[in-house]
């Protein structure tokens, strides 16, 4: 294959590989901690960010293709379809985090979750039959039922659902639940580090709270192309990247606060009492009555002597 | 600096330790006590309760065994690989003192290394009917264990009394 890409397809491919890799191995990590624990939640967790790293996948694979086989109508068109599952994927990661979150921060009746997820599927489902419609019959140089958002400089482009009309609602319906859901898993989980006693729990819920934030942020940077950041080529590049960064800071967050892992409670925790004691940085407690009394040096050896002392106690 | 505290580190000697006893006899508050140095409050412990405690030159690695008969059958598992026990008492418990005695027995004879330090921790010494400590020495025939290395110290992992001392011998018999 003699092909020439432009300098700046590059930073897309390399970025979408770097994430890929990454996301991949915060996903075993996450897959080793279920089978050690098999609870739902941990499950719940997993799918989450699955699906954000189902959408690097897809969306690196279709800019592959568009690369690799440029003006082939089929693969185009199977790009275009992946780009925008792997959107859909993406916004599904709120359903997802939606239902985790209720066991753990949120108590919502089955009702109201039932509800939430018929909406949330609805505008994902309207929203993906249309765009896929459009795909495969519409005219590509006026999409109308999804959008392109051309990267400069890049031999690939961003499939988007549709930004521009009345048809907007489809993908503001989304932003808007996944907005206020997310600010709501927000505000309750400021709410709970405020009440948490255990200094552990405190700063573990802090990271909650911030990886929250950074999931919320990964759909709002991708809006930044809207706002035109795509038609200058290192910015879109740069904005490309940033993206890739806040995907993978929101899991190695989520990972963090959520599992916790050993390691990382110790040092939350800081050093032990006893261990603070031992080295004198607090004061000794004093002695008991009944250890100092029985035995003045307690028992350090087996010789039989200290035997003898415990007997003779008698 | 964390280049050096590494260099360090790998002259810490690593100990495991268990933590065994009959449930509901403090086990866990102990632990949490020596982490936390106040009183803490806990859930049945079901399973094993993993705890690291760094010292200076010392790493505690701490199992602390869940009681319930259900659990027991763990018990030799990590007994077998521990380099020092810590079998706790509750001092108030007359009527299971002869279960737990029986159990200790077991441990001692069948599952830990000889050699190894054994910590017995007559716990709630706070509460105001209890067994003294020599009448827990007396009822445990504690002298007939020959050669091990022990100590018996009353605590509290309530008020603390005691804890210190404990671990202080405990930590100390490994660093000889
Ligand atoms: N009064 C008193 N209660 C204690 C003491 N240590 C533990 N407890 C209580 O005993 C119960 C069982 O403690 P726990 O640590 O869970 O026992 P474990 O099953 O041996 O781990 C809890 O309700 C503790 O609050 C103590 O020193 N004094
Ligand atoms: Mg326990």
């Amino acid at each position: 294959m003699a092909l020439v890409l432009s300098s700046y397809s590059y930073y897309y491919l390399i970025a979408g590989i770097i994430n890929f890799t990454v996301l991949s191995f915060l996903l075993v990590l996450l897959i080793i901690h279920f089978f050690r624990k098999r609870t739902v939640g941990t499950f719940l967790l997993i799918m989450t960010y699955a699906s954000v790293w189902i959408n690097e996948i897809l969306m690196t694979l279709a800019f592959y293709l568009e690369a690799l086989y440029p003006g082939n109508e089929n693969y185009l068109k199977a790009a275009q379809t992946m780009q925008m599952t792997g959107v859909f994927f993406l916004v599904y990661t709120i359903n997802w985090m939606y239902f985790f979150a209720n066991r753990h921060l949120i108590r919502d009746n089955d009702l109201f979750k039932l509800l939430y997820t018929s909406i949330f599927s609805a505008f994902v489902g309207v929203a993906g039959g249309l765009a896929y419609y459009d795909i495969y019959t519409g005219d590509r140089n006026n999409p109308f039922w999804y959008s392109i958002i051309e990267l400069a400089g890049a031999d690939f482009n961003l499939n988007y659902p549709p930004t521009q009309g009345l048809r907007l609602i489809l993908i503001g319906g989304m932003f808007a639940i996944g907005s206020i859901t997310y600010l709501r898993l927000i505000v309750r989980t400021t709410r709970l580090t405020r009440k948490a006693k255990d200094l552990v729990t405190k700063k573990g819920l802090r990271i909650v709270s911030l990886s929250i934030l950074f999931l919320w942020l990964t759909g709002l940077v991708l809006a930044l192309y809207i706002f035109g950041a795509n038609r200058i080529p290192w910015l879109s590049v740069l904005v490309y990247l940033f993206r890739g960064m806040i995907v993978i800071t929101a899991v190695i967050l989520g990972y963090l606060g959520w599992i916790m892992p050993e390691w990382l409670r110790r040092r939350l925790r800081g050093k032990a009492w006893i261990a603070k004691v031992y080295t004198g940085k607090l004061p000794e407690p004093p002695k008991s009555k009944e250890n100092i009394e029985k035995a003045p040096k307690p028992i350090t050896s087996p010789t039989s002597a200290n035997q003898i002392v415990e007997i003779s106690e008698q | 600096m964390s280049f050096l505290k590494r260099l360090f580190r790998q002259r810490t000697k690593r100990v495991t330790i268990t933590i065994c006893g009959l449930d509901n006899a403090g086990k866990t508050t102990i632990v949490r006590y020596l982490v936390a140095g106040e009183y803490k409050s806990t859930v049945p412990t079901m399973g094993v309760n993993r705890e690291v405690i760094d010292l200076p030159n010392l790493q505690m690695d701490i199992f602390d065994l869940g009681g319930q008969l259900d659990f027991r059958g763990i018990w030799p598992e990590i007994n077998e690989k521990s380099d020092g026990l810590v079998y706790v008492v509750d001092a108030s418990d007359y009527i299971r003192l002869d279960e737990s005695k029986e159990i200790f027995y077991n441990i001692i004879n069948a599952q830990i290394n000889p050699l190894i330090p054994v910590l017995i921790l007559l716990n709630k010494c706070d509460l105001e009917e209890r067994l003294s400590r020599i009448e827990f020495i007396n009822a445990f025939d504690l002298p007939s264990l020959g050669n091990i290395k022990w100590a018996c110290f009353v605590t509290s992992a309530i008020t603390g009394e005691g804890i210190y001392d404990a671990f202080r011998w405990f930590i100390d018999a490994f660093q000889e």
